[in-house]
């Protein structure tokens, strides 16, 4: 009974202590699990949304981009900020967001660009110019969904046309699975081919009667959604009526083409009638529907007065309606990008054709003028828009085309006239509102990819991944560090470890093997001991500290530029003379001391010996501080002055530094490892006839050796982490000169460098957009963990099988 | 020889008092290896040796027996001055061998240990292998010629009748051979040099019966090549391999002569209780 009191007591203790180890276990993984997660995640090409802010009415913001974080007054989200030269992020007030008006669209695709960023929007034109280009178009359009930006224009001169004739294969190819890629080539004065424009047009009217139809869809969803909605609901219900029934201004469009198809140009009547009749046909089917539409409406207005029902159902009606309507919304966003696409089509027939110049109504200049406001048109293009515009075309079209598109149309003239290779992307304006439509142009040579991540299969999106992960293991920072890699970081951490490693593990091995088996037990040994354990435990920022002053300061200035650069005062040379006679017959004096003792007996002359050690000491010592005094060093990089060279901070100055700051680790692990090795192996060294250096070469060290590199690992463990003294001696952001390259003497050590730590500080700390950069930071932060947790995981297997192998002592 | 009148030697040991020993003729009269002239030896205040006197006769097997912590092992690391390596040592009186003291400050230690072998109770093996374990000695010596290591190898092993056993594993590490093989090893490693003399300490008392065989077997093949200074607590061993017998009991020499005169009829009955087993 009694043991049985006892046991339950004991049995609280042991939940109690297990529950606080489950904690700290849990507490652990939770921490490595986000670590890995982020770090994982980080580079998985995201959905591109279209969110719609606000409720439904007249005029709804719309932003497009990746939703990056919430919390619980904002969402941020990362959007096209072309106008400060990165992808910009923006937060939006949580009381606008709803997730059900987040949607997404297979048009938009996300341009990611060398220098700006990333670019959400729709692809217009890919334009190239010559052969290299045309290549950078094969590797750049990874997925583009072109049937948005129908074609890839490859405008080249004249020459070089019969030797291009494969690289346009080549761009057509590259473009098959997403469209029938129109290549145009360049004619001056050339009248305009009818069957191309008719392709144009068809296809341009292709899409926007596909996206009139979702529209009508949508509203047909949303009258089904209205249906069994409480009355309160028919006004918004009655304001999304009246919107679409925007919709039938589709049908002007069709009209519009037409004129402009026969004013232009004087095609023969058989041509001509084609066309009429195309255009009949399409607009009279647009006219059945909307007819059909109207009568649909009117019948569910009927109903909806009819329909009362329970406030439950209503409230879930009302989310599905409010889907349904930003679904719509969606759908007349890409209407509306269509329509761009066809006015642009249009005005770059108009200007292919190269139509005589009409006068102008009135109405027309003014427009004129207003465009030339917006856009800032030199009086020369203001001229081509001019003469492009026939007056029929300009009498149809300013009722219908917006100066959006006009702007987006004009854009695309001057991209012509500038002769560039460029991507021209229809965007969302600096993160602002989809509408207006913003026209962009990026050169080509700035684009790294385009891609079509919402229309992306799983595989390519893997590809995607894969791809972007192999750059930031690679490459170097692009797009002020929001993206690209992180090589030269990778290559200052490992540069920056190998060095002190190189400098720490000799440093630590011959202090450790000097404590442990040559000098005797004493209250100093115990006090340098405790300084040792003391000195691992000083924060890093410290010895950070330290190494600017001595190695920078001190030494970096010394060699820069002697004595005086490093604030050190000078010796007058008669003095300096004396003192170099007096280290140079006190070494002499210990040389032949050394000579003696080498000579004779051991045993005999043990002052002598001390004596020999004292001048050697002393010499060593009276040398280091003739030449910190000398008055004729001017320092290695004298020329250089005022720039430092070593003077400031500099991998080999931040290795130096690391060295001291892992030595007590060194140390450590290389005593305890010495402690391990049992005596009776020295004992039976010494038995055979070894000395005791001997016996530490053979025996004790090669024992010891597992330890030691132990000792090596943990201390690279260490310092592969820190990031505090890094921040002051060198470490940057970025860096141009790597500190390990091709060119002679191929490691710099003066240069500064990039590391890993410290990268996943600028970048989360000091970068401007920290959002941006946050795909970086984690990926940064779980190479950094993998790489620490790889090193002390090797040191374990090395502990462990050095164990296994000396199991019998 | 000295005769004492006291009765009883070890109560006289037991309550601090010096002792004389009784040393036999024969052991005195032959040529010795070894002389231990009146050696004392303080670990700290603590006195381990009482004044030892002690020839070791050239080429013969001279056991040293005593209950445990009676000081053997001192005096035998005392002879190849591993005594150096331990802290707060007192010495006084002197060991001479091969006629030249040891404890001068002109002799170096390192010098003197390759001319004497020493192998250990525990078998010590250097992880290593085989051949370098054997070959060890010679290297810190400084020889480096290949042909004479593989000779001095060979020879060692088959001195220590080893050779059969290892010959197709000499690159093996010496940690893998069995208990007894090891200490073999030890053994072929301490005559690797050719030493005049061998101190073995307890050698069998890690061992198994069989190993023990084997290197009692050994000890009596090596007879007459060497002088062997061992030490051990087994009474049956030291009357089995050795010819001379000393007794030490709390790090006085009480008799010293030859085996089988101390383990049949010892001048002493004090040395009769202990080698019979009645005390001790």
């Amino acid at each position: 009974m009694n043991t049985k009191v006892t046991s339950m007591r004991d049995d609280a203790r042991i939940w109690m202590v297990g529950g606080f180890l489950a904690l700290c276990l849990g507490m652990m993984l939770v921490t490595v699990l986000f670590i890995v997660w982020r770090g994982a995640s980080a580079f998985w090409p995201r959905s591109i949304d279209v969110i719609i802010l606000g409720q439904a009415d007249d005029s709804p913001r719309l932003l497009v981009g990746n939703k990056l974080s919430q919390d619980e007054r904002s969402v941020r989200i990362q959007t096209s900020d072309p106008g400060f030269g990165t992808s910009g992020s923006q937060s939006v007030d949580l009381a606008q967001w709803n997730e059900s008006m987040r949607v997404r669209s297979d048009w938009i695709q996300r341009v990611e660009t060398r220098q700006s960023g990333a670019l959400f929007g729709v692809p217009l034109y890919i334009t190239t110019l010559n052969q290299s280009d045309a290549k950078d178009v094969s590797t750049v359009v990874r997925k583009v969904f072109v049937e948005t930006a129908h074609r890839c224009r490859v405008i080249l001169d004249r020459d070089l046309q019969s030797t291009t004739g494969n690289q346009l294969e080549l761009i057509a190819d590259t473009l098959t699975d997403c469209t029938r890629p129109s290549i145009r080539r360049e004619r001056v004065g050339s009248k305009g081919d009818m069957g191309e424009f008719l392709r144009g047009t068809e296809q341009f009217q292709d899409n926007a009667a596909s996206r009139r139809h979702s529209l009508a869809k949508a509203d047909e969803q949303i009258a089904n959604c209205l249906e069994d909605l409480l009355p309160g609901f028919a006004k918004e219900w009655l304001l999304l009526a009246q919107e679409q029934g925007n919709a039938t201004g589709c049908l002007g469009a069709i009209d519009e083409a037409f004129k402009v198809a026969c004013g232009l140009h004087s095609w023969s009547d058989e041509e001509l009638e084609t066309l009429r009749q195309q255009f009949t046909n399409y607009q009279d089917e647009l006219e059945k529907e909307l007819i059909a539409r109207e009568a649909r409406l009117e019948k569910l207005n009927k109903r909806w007065i009819q329909t009362a029902s329970d406030a439950a159902f209503a409230k879930e009606m009302q989310q599905a309606c409010l889907q349904s309507v930003s679904q719509r919304h969606l759908f007349e966003l890409e209407l509306s990008w269509a329509e761009s696409l066809l006015s642009a089509q249009k005005l770059e027939f108009a200007g292919t054709t190269g139509s005589e110049a009409l006068d102008l109504p009135v109405g027309a200049i003014a427009r004129l003028n207003a465009i030339q406001r917006e856009t800032q048109l030199s009086s020369e293009e203001t001229d081509l828009v001019r003469s492009l515009w026939g007056q029929d075309y300009l009498g149809g079209i300013e009722a219908r085309i917006s100066s959006e598109q006009i702007t987006a149309g004009v854009q695309l003239l001057r991209l012509d006239s500038e002769r560039k290779s460029q991507v021209a992307m229809l965007v969302s304006g600096r993160g602002e509102l989809v509408f207006p439509l913003r026209m962009e142009s990026v050169p080509l040579s700035d684009v790294e990819a385009i891609l079509a991540v919402n229309r992306m299969s799983v595989w390519e999106m893997v590809q995607v991944y894969a791809g972007r992960w192999a750059e930031f293991l690679t490459a170097a920072p692009r797009a002020a560090n929001t993206a690209g890699g992180i090589f030269p970081a990778i290559l200052g951490t490992v540069v920056l470890t190998l060095i002190m490693t190189l400098a720490v593990i000799p440093l630590g091995v011959v202090a450790a093997l000097y404590l442990r088996e040559y000098i005797t037990a004493s209250p100093l040994v115990s006090l340098v001991r405790i300084s040792i354990h003391n000195l691992a435990g000083v924060p890093s920022i410290v010895y950070g500290v330290f190494g600017v002053a001595f190695f920078c300061y001190t030494l970096g200035a010394f060699l820069d530029g002697g004595p005086a650069n490093a604030g050190i005062q000078v010796l007058p040379s008669p003095v300096w003379f004396v003192g170099l006679g007096i280290v140079a017959s006190c070494s002499c004096v210990a040389f032949f001391c050394s000579l003696r003792i080498g000579l004779g007996q051991a045993g005999t002359w043990l002052w002598l010996s001390r004596l020999a050690l004292l001048l050697w000491t002393l010499s060593l010592a009276g040398f280091c501080f003739l030449l910190l005094k000398s008055p004729f060093f001017e320092g290695f990089y004298r020329d250089a002055l005022p720039i430092p060279t070593f003077g400031k901070g500099g991998i080999l100055w931040a290795s130096l530094t690391l060295a001291l700051l892992t030595l007590p680790i060194v140390i450590v692990s290389t005593e305890e490892a010495l402690a391990m090795v049992p005596d009776s192996l020295r004992v039976g060294s010494f038995a055979c006839g070894a000395s005791k250096w001997q016996t530490i070469w053979n025996i004790v060290l090669p024992y010891a050796r597992s330890g030691i590199v132990t000792g090596g690992l943990l201390a690279a463990a260490r310092a592969v982490g820190q990031v505090a003294p890094l921040m002051l001696l060198g470490a940057l952001p970025a860096v141009v000169d790597l500190p390990l390259d091709s060119q002679f003497p191929f490691l710099h050590p003066s240069r500064s460098f990039m590391h890993l730590g410290n990268q996943v500080y600028s970048l989360s700390q000091r970068s401007s957009d920290t959002e941006a950069t946050q795909p970086m930071v984690f990926a940064s932060i779980l190479l950094l963990v993998l790489a620490v947790a790889s090193l002390h995981l090797t040191a374990n297997l090395v502990r462990a099988r050095f164990r296994a192998r000396f199991a019998q002592y | 020889m000295s005769q004492d009148p006291s009765p009883n030697r070890l109560e006289a040991a037991a309550g601090g008092k010096g002792v004389d020993a009784v040393i036999h003729e024969r052991v005195l009269n032959a040529e010795p290896c070894i002389e231990i002239q009146k050696f004392s030896l303080w670990y700290g205040k603590k006195q381990a040796l009482h004044e030892i006197t002690m020839p070791v006769p050239r080429g013969q097997v001279t056991a040293l027996v005593g209950p445990s912590g009676c000081g053997k092992t001192t005096l035998l690391r005392s002879v190849n001055r591993m005594t150096d390596f331990m802290d707060g040592l007192t010495l006084r009186g002197s060991i001479l061998f091969e006629g030249s003291s040891i404890y001068e400050p002109k002799v170096d230690p390192v010098e003197l240990r390759r001319r004497i072998g020493m192998v250990f109770q525990d078998p010590n093996p250097f992880p290593m292998s085989v051949f370098e374990n054997v070959v060890y000695p010679l290297k810190v010596a400084g020889i480096q010629k290949r042909s004479t290591l593989n000779k001095v190898c060979e020879q060692s092993l088959r001195r220590a009748a080893l050779w059969d056993e290892v010959r197709d594993r000499l690159t093996e590490s010496g940690l893998k051979l069995s208990g007894g093989q090891q200490q073999r090893l030890c053994i072929a490693r301490a005559i690797a040099t050719k030493p005049s003399l061998l101190l073995f300490d307890e050698p069998c008392s890690a061992l198994d019966p069989l190993a023990t065989r084997k290197i009692e077997d050994l000890v009596g093949e090596l007879r007459g090549k060497y002088t062997i200074l061992i030490v051990t607590h087994n009474m049956q061993q030291a009357a089995r391999i050795s010819d001379n017998t000393g007794f030490i009991y709390l790090g006085r020499l009480i008799e010293y002569g030859p085996t089988s005169q101390i383990f049949t009829k010892p001048f002493l009955p004090e040395t009769e209780d202990y080698v019979t087993g009645r005390f001790g």
